[in-house]
């Protein structure tokens, strides 16, 4: 498959590209298999559930909680140097049922707490828009 | 899962042998492996032509069977074997390979080996290369900035300390008898031991992980050779054997963050090694487990039975882990002292501890695991000598 402008993608570029569509339009979705409404995550070609190709990319009400995090100060990548330090976190994602990986923004450090209440909030960063999560106000 | 003992009563391990272990040798992995090989063929008095099966412990090794059979002159194979998982499991599979292949009379002597110029072929072995290399991780974590392993393992070791009161100090206290055995050990990159204050004093890299938290990267390689056991000739060292050994897989290395529980690694699935090989987890002698950071060691201790789940920090404080406990752990320094070589170093090092001829001698060492960690994929081996 191509884009419009012709580039080819890779399977996994391809099927990971409805997220990265939705985060630019302030959304935060996830593919769901039209025949048993299984969430597939990270998104693969078959549901693992049914092997079904179809997806339909359900829209999340952003609401999730901490499940763990680190603090990084160390410069692993070069182009987030500038925001140092991160907070990259894994949460849940309650009315998917999913576990993502994001960072957090808007939270000190000791503030943090297992099972902490966030949302998402979407920031450009670099080239694209990202779904991060701070605290739920 | 447990390997049929058929299987493993099949081959001993009849000889060992390592490179030397550096932080830059300015050799690449193919002249290391090879060094490693002659090393481990000597150790067992067998002419390398006798080799009739190669396994490689890792299919990133550009080492492949082949390469091996054209520098040692081999005229013929019968067996060979690769495996494509990434970390400590691949090397316990590769001694029940070795173990399978014989059992099924495809081959009689089979060497394993692993080997990585990690500083002297930087761009081939940059252990951030797997990570980014996979799609899922390149999409969708490396835009988060979750990566690379420090990360990952520093989340593994927070929900620990959330959910059961484990302090950075059990991790200090693995670093330091890390650190103290490698001091010991004529073969290992880092010599200086370091005190828990020294520890506290290391800068983060990723809370609450720091340097010596985290595993080396390093030139080095080893090999081991396991033959058919009773054979009627004389190896020139006591054959050691694996007793017990179980190997389990959960999916998939993209998966990682979405593993439910971050306190529970693999090995928990593999405990039926002790069963299958008719002994306790007190009746074990020493440890050799892999050790990309302190708190992956701390989450087997738990999950391969030596403490209940949640009580590691108390083992560590009542019991140890270093060379004066009960059950030492990692005599030669490990992956975070001693070498890189996703341990092929640890199964070398348990092999010497039985036979008597390690550095750092574990005291009447009769019996020993190998705890082969790749997160979703496991291996454990039991080793006796016989």
């Amino acid at each position: 498959m191509t884009t419009s402008q012709g580039a080819f993608l890779t399977l996994e570029q391809r099927l990971v590209k409805p997220f990265w569509d939705a985060a630019a339009n302030g959304s935060l979705s996830f593919p769901r298999c039209t025949e048993c409404q299984t969430f597939n995550w990270y998104p693969t070609l078959l549901c693992h559930n049914c092997y079904n190709k179809e997806r339909e990319w359900v829209p999340s009400n952003g609401k999730a909680t901490i499940y763990s995090w680190s603090v990084v100060a160390f410069p692993f990548l070069p182009e987030l140097s500038d925001q140092l330090p991160i907070i990259p976190a894994s949460i849940d994602v309650m009315d998917v049922g999913i576990r993502m990986v994001t960072r957090l923004v808007n939270v000190a450090a000791g503030e943090l707490r297992p099972g902490m209440p966030i949302e998402v909030t979407f920031r450009e960063v670099g080239d694209r828009i990202l779904p991060l999560f701070q605290p739920t106000l | 899962m447990a390997i049929p003992q058929r299987i493993l009563d099949a081959g001993s391990i009849v000889g060992v042998g390592e490179s030397r272990h550096v932080k830059r040798s300015g050799k690449s992995t193919n002249e290391l492996l090879i060094e490693a090989c002659k090393n481990a063929m000597d150790d067992a008095g067998i002419d390398p032509k006798e080799i009739d099966g190669v396994i490689v412990a890792d299919e990133r090794v550009s080492f492949k069977p082949h390469k091996f059979e054209i520098e040692f002159g081999l005229k013929q194979r019968r067996f060979h074997a690769m495996s494509p998982w990434y970390g400590g499991c691949n090397q316990g599979w590769s001694i029940t390979m070795a173990c399978m292949a014989i059992a099924e009379g495809l081959a009689n002597n089979v060497i394993c080996y692993m080997g990585r110029a990690s500083v002297t072929e930087r761009e081939n072995w940059d252990p951030r290369k797997v990570h980014a290399d996979d799609p899922y991780k390149s999409l969708m974590e490396v835009p988060f900035g979750w990566f690379p392993q420090p990360v990952y393992f520093a989340t593994y070791a927070r929900r620990h300390m959330i959910e059961y009161g484990t302090k950075e100090e059990h991790l200090g206290k693995i670093a330091v008898a890390m650190r103290l055995h490698a001091s010991k050990n004529s073969n290992a990159v880092v010599r200086d031991a370091i005190t828990l204050g020294d520890y506290f004093a290391s800068p983060y890299v990723a809370e609450p992980l720091r340097r010596p938290d985290c595993c080396l990267i390093n030139d080095g390689a080893a090999a081991v050779v396991v033959s058919r056991r009773n054979s009627e000739r004389d190896f020139r060292k006591e054959p050691i054997r694996v007793i017990g050994a179980s190997e389990a897989h959960e999916p998939g290395l993209t998966h990682w963050p979405q593993r439910a529980k971050y306190t529970e690694t693999t090995a928990g699935l593999t405990t039926d090694a002790f069963a299958a090989a008719g002994i306790r987890q007190d009746e074990i002698d020493f440890a050799v487990i892999y050790d990309c950071f302190t708190s992956t060691l701390m989450l087997q201790i738990e999950d391969l039975g030596f403490c209940k789940k949640g009580e590691v920090g108390d083992y560590i404080d009542s019991v140890g882990v270093d060379i004066n406990s009960k059950m030492p752990i990692n005599p030669h320094g490990g992956l975070l002292a001693q070498s890189y070589v996703q341990g092929m170093n640890h199964i070398v090092e348990a092999v010497r501890q039985l036979r008597g001829e390690a550095d750092l001698q574990v005291e009447g060492a009769n019996l020993g695991v190998y705890s082969g960690f790749g997160d979703t994929d496991h291996s454990t081996l039991i080793l006796a000598k016989g």
